[in-house]
C-alpha cells in the first residue's frame, strides 16, 4: 500500500515537472513570435519615418525659402486628414488611422502620427508657437503586439 | 512498471527541453545575423545616388539576383563608388517536402568584397517602387526602394518552431 502511493507520488511529481516544462517551451515560442512581430512593427514604423521625412517641412517651404518662422503653418494643425494625401509634415498630424500592410503574412499595423513643434535649442520640449523644428510621434499597434511601438522623429529646415 | 513510465515521461520532456533550447538559440542566431545585415543595408539604400550628377542614372544593373547603383559612401569622397549586391548559391534545403536554395548575399564595393550575409539566406528581394509605392521596372522611375529577406535559423530547420526569420523595410531615398 505504502510502495504504490510512493509510485503515485513520484508520477504526481513526474508529470508536474514535465507540465513546468511544456510551459517554459510555449512560453520561449510566444516570445519568439512576439519578437518577429516587433522587428516587423519597427520595421513598418521606420519606413512611416523615411517616408513622412521625405516631404517637405512645411506647405511654405515646399514652394520657396522661409526664413520667418511666421511664415510656417500655425497652430494648432489640422487634423483627420488622409495619409495618402499628406503633401508636407504637419499634413500627418493626427491622420484618420492608417493600417501599413506587411508583406509578411499580409499582417496589418494601425499606425497613429502626432506631429508638434520643439523648441530648436531643447528638442525634448514641445513649442507651443511656430519653429523650425517639427517631432513627429508614431504608434504602431497591432493585436499581437504586447504593447504598441512608439518612435519619435525630429525634422528640421532647413 | 510506474517506475519505468516515470523515467520514460522524464526522458522524453527532457529531450523536449533540450529541442526547444536549441531551437531558440539557433533563431536568435539567425536573428542577430538578420539585424547585423540590415545596418549595412539601411546605409546603403538610404544614400543610394548620393553625389550622382543630374542626368546620370544611378543603377547600373537590376536583375532578380543582383542591384548594383552609384552613391558617394562618404560625403567628403571625390569619386563615386559602385556598390553591388548579388547573390551566390551556398546549399539546398528540403523543407516540408520542398526544396529551397540557399544563398549568400555578397556586398562587393568596386569590385571588393566588403560585406555579406550569412550563408543561409532563402529569400532576398530589391523592387523599385514609384512614389505610389507600386513596383516599376525601368530604375529610371524609382522613387523608393522595398528590400526584404529571409534566413533560415542555422540548425534545426526542420523542426524548428519558425522556419525562417524575416526582416524588410521601404527606403525612400532623398537622391532618387
Amino acid at each position: 500500500m505504502s510502495q504504490t502511493l510512493l509510485a503515485l507520488v513520484a508520477l504526481l511529481i513526474t508529470m508536474q515537472i514535465s507540465l513546468v516544462n511544456q510551459r517554459s517551451i510555449l512560453n520561449a515560442r510566444v516570445t519568439m513570435v512576439d519578437n518577429e512581430i516587433e522587428t516587423i512593427a519597427t520595421g513598418a514604423a521606420l519606413d512611416i519615418l523615411d517616408y513622412i521625412g521625405s516631404k517637405p517641412f512645411d506647405e511654405a517651404t515646399a514652394t520657396g525659402f522661409v526664413s520667418n518662422v511666421d511664415d510656417l503653418t500655425p497652430l494648432p494643425f489640422t487634423t483627420g486628414g488622409l495619409y495618402e494625401q499628406a503633401e508636407d509634415i504637419d499634413d500627418f498630424n493626427e491622420i484618420q488611422p492608417y493600417i501599413y500592410v506587411s508583406d509578411y503574412e499580409d499582417m496589418g499595423f494601425t499606425v497613429e502620427i502626432e506631429v508638434h513643434y520643439v523648441d530648436e535649442d531643447d528638442i525634448t520640449q514641445v513649442s507651443n508657437t511656430p519653429t523650425f523644428s517639427k517631432e513627429v510621434v508614431l504608434t504602431v499597434s497591432h493585436p499581437s503586439l504586447e504593447q504598441p511601438i512608439t518612435l519619435n522623429r525630429v525634422y528640421s529646415y532647413p | 512498471m510506474i517506475g519505468g513510465t516515470v523515467i520514460l515521461i522524464l526522458a522524453v520532456s527532457q529531450f523536449r527541453t533540450s529541442e526547444a533550447v536549441v531551437d531558440q538559440t539557433s533563431y536568435y542566431a539567425s536573428k542577430r545575423q538578420i539585424l547585423e545585415m540590415s545596418e549595412m543595408i539601411e546605409f546603403d539604400f538610404k544614400n543610394i545616388g548620393l553625389g550622382v550628377p543630374a542626368g546620370t542614372s544611378v543603377f547600373n544593373e537590376v536583375t532578380e539576383t543582383t542591384i548594383e547603383f552609384l552613391m558617394l559612401l562618404d560625403p567628403d569622397d571625390t569619386a563615386l563608388s559602385v556598390v553591388r549586391y548579388t547573390e551566390i548559391p551556398t546549399d539546398t534545403l528540403e523543407l516540408d517536402g520542398e526544396e529551397i536554395p540557399l544563398f549568400e548575399v555578397r556586398r562587393i564595393v568596386n569590385g571588393t568584397i566588403s560585406g555579406r550575409s550569412p550563408a543561409r539566406m532563402s529569400e532576398f528581394v530589391v523592387e523599385l517602387l514609384n512614389v505610389e509605392g507600386d513596383p516599376v521596372s525601368s530604375p529610371e522611375e524609382a522613387k523608393m526602394i522595398h528590400v526584404r529577406y529571409s534566413v533560415i535559423p542555422p540548425f534545426s530547420a526542420e523542426k524548428g518552431f519558425l522556419k525562417a526569420s524575416n526582416w524588410s523595410r521601404t527606403f525612400t531615398p532623398a537622391n532618387l
